[in-house]
């Protein structure tokens, strides 16, 4: 099964396909799967596409035929095509490979994740990526979020629903899945919510899980904050604090 | 043109079928031409809730595969003319038709009737994928517990990355048991609906009459006229746009005595 692969340039979100075979009569149907699967993240908004350089160096019509196809997918998701890049016209165009962030979004269908903390992820977050992942949508059963910044979500973390981020996590809602900050190693990614209830958080390497009953301390003055709660490493625990 | 109301779960045994027929019934009752198609192939169950197995002659796959015409497959109820029932096919499995054609064969049933409600079989795989097709609205049946509301949520996750084709998603809450619900040792309507953040379309109560109906093939919401049968007529008066208040489901032990938890 191919997988859609989702990367960040700049503003621009870039929907990588070139893990799909377009000569497979069943492409489309792979797509539209893939599509659903994103939950509809990427609804109302516009995106480009990157196709496997091979197809469209066909230049025949079956090309025109295919990104005419993906652009119905697409639509039908209610997401409109900005352009369509060949892999590695796309690769000429940003001099730079490592501005390239992977966003991965994706079903996690049960298999238990590791997180894997690699030295190349770690690179990733020398970086100190300034652009932030902003999700306008709750978070249900099974969605998984991976991302190599920071991540605001304006909406509910449910249960079993998961978002593994290298900066730190806010959510304007209530926390009640899994949430990593800091996921390769920084100590000083915090985690805020509305509220957290019954949530499983990490920060970088450290470990909580917060029961009904786990009531979040009352924030002292020199940390002051006026809404919601902070989770964030104190002393080598996590700590939360209440506003 | 009429509504297609695709009916699911995510998880299985909630009680979507029993949900299908009671609304159907209760539509028709309302005077409106209803139809309830079984989309659960391989597993039929719908036509013995209607108490209609023994008149099933064609069914959803004979239609789709067109060795007979829509009209010939549709089963007819022995009480109500205008409700319909399609079949589902017992000896075949979900890879027998396809979504496209699932959305064709619904197309078809809206310029029959008033409302085409479809019995959507439990998981995520095809079969769900083929009972979206070509629906206007979704009913989610969930149970208080939090391994259903988990598979709703799932459900609904994938439901709104529909939103452009349906026009909405509402919640049935089934099978509460108010006396557990009093003792805290059940989830209630409120943390339910905190989860979910859908609309609340109405709540049933468990009621073991559910069963006794079930087995005499005839839906409660047309005979009885306390507990789950009058959950599911309020339902149906919800769908038809009236503005019926949620049912007091009170329970039977000191607490419910004394105080009613919905309200
Ligand atoms: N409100 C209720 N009170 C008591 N029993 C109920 C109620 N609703 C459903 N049931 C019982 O629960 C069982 C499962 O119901 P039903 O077959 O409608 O579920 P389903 O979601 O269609 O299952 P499946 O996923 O297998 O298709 C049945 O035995 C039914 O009688
Ligand atoms: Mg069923």
């Amino acid at each position: 099964m191919p997988e859609l692969k989702v990367k960040q340039h700049k503003k621009e979100i870039f929907l990588d396909l070139s893990s799909f075979d377009f000569s497979n009569d069943s492409f489309r149907k792979e797509l539209e799967s893939e599509l659903s699967r994103s939950a509809g993240f990427f609804s109302g908004n516009s995106v480009s596409v990157i196709i496997p350089e091979m197809e469209l160096n066909k230049n025949s019509k079956d090309v025109k035929q295919q990104i005419q196809e993906i652009q119905d997918s697409l639509n039908k998701q209610n997401i409109s095509l900005r352009a369509s890049y060949a892999a590695g016209d796309l690769e000429n165009m940003i001099a730079s490979a490592d501005s390239f962030r992977d966003v991965k979004l994706s079903y996690d269908d049960g298999q238990t994740e590791t997180v894997s903390t690699s030295k190349e992820e770690v690179k990733d977050e020398e970086y100190n990526i300034p652009d932030t992942l902003y999700v306008k949508s709750n978070l249900r059963a099974g969605h998984l979020i991976r991302y190599p910044g920071s991540v605001v979500i304006i909406g509910d973390i449910n249960p079993s629903a998961e978002i593994i981020a290298q900066g730190d996590v806010l959510i304007w809602g209530t926390c009640r899945g899994i949430v990593h900050a800091g996921s390769s190693g920084n100590e000083a990614a915090t985690i805020r919510a509305l509220k957290f209830s019954n949530c499983q958080l990490r920060i970088a390497e450290k470990f909580l899980g917060v029961a009904k009953e786990v009531e979040p301390k009352k924030n002292e003055k020199n940390n002051y904050f006026n809404a919601g709660e902070l989770a964030k490493i104190e002393n080598s625990e996590i700590m939360i604090y209440k506003s | 043109m009429g509504r297609v109301i695709v009916i699911t779960s995510g998880k299985g045994g909630v009680g979507k079928t029993t949900t299908t027929a009671n609304i159907g019934a209760s539509l028709a009752k309302q005077g409106k031409n209803v139809c309830v198609v079984d989309m659960d192939i391989g597993l039929r169950n719908l036509d013995i809730l209607m108490g209609l197995e023994n008149r099933v002659v064609y069914n959803l796959v004979d239609v789709i595969e067109g060795t007979c015409k829509v009209k010939q497959a549709l089963v007819k109820d022995k009480k109500l003319p205008n409700l319909s029932l399609l079949p589902s096919a017992q000896t075949r499995d979900k890879t027998a038709v396809n979504a496209d054609q699932v959305r064709e064969l619904v197309n078809e049933l809206k310029t029959m009737f008033d409302f085409v409600l479809v019995d959507c079989p439990a998981g995520i795989e095809s079969g769900f994928q083929n009972s979206i097709s070509g629906a206007d609205e979704a009913i989610v049946v969930v149970t208080p517990e939090m391994s259903s509301v988990r598979d709703a949520d799932r459900i609904i996750g994938l439901l709104e990355a529909r939103k452009n084709e349906l026009d909405s998603y509402r919640l049935v809450i089934n099978r509460i048991k108010p006396d557990l619900v009093n003792a805290n040792q059940m989830m209630s309507m409120d943390d339910i609906c905190e989860i979910l953040s859908v609309d609340l379309l109405g709540i049933v109560p468990d009621d073991e009459d559910i069963v006794v109906s079930t087995n005499k093939g005839e839906p409660l919401s047309l005979t009885a006229n306390k507990s789950a049968g009058q959950a599911y007529r309020n339902i149906a008066k919800r769908i038809l746009g009236e503005d019926i208040p949620l049912m007091d489901i009170k329970g039977k032990g000191f607490f419910g005595k004394l105080k009613a938890i919905f309200s």
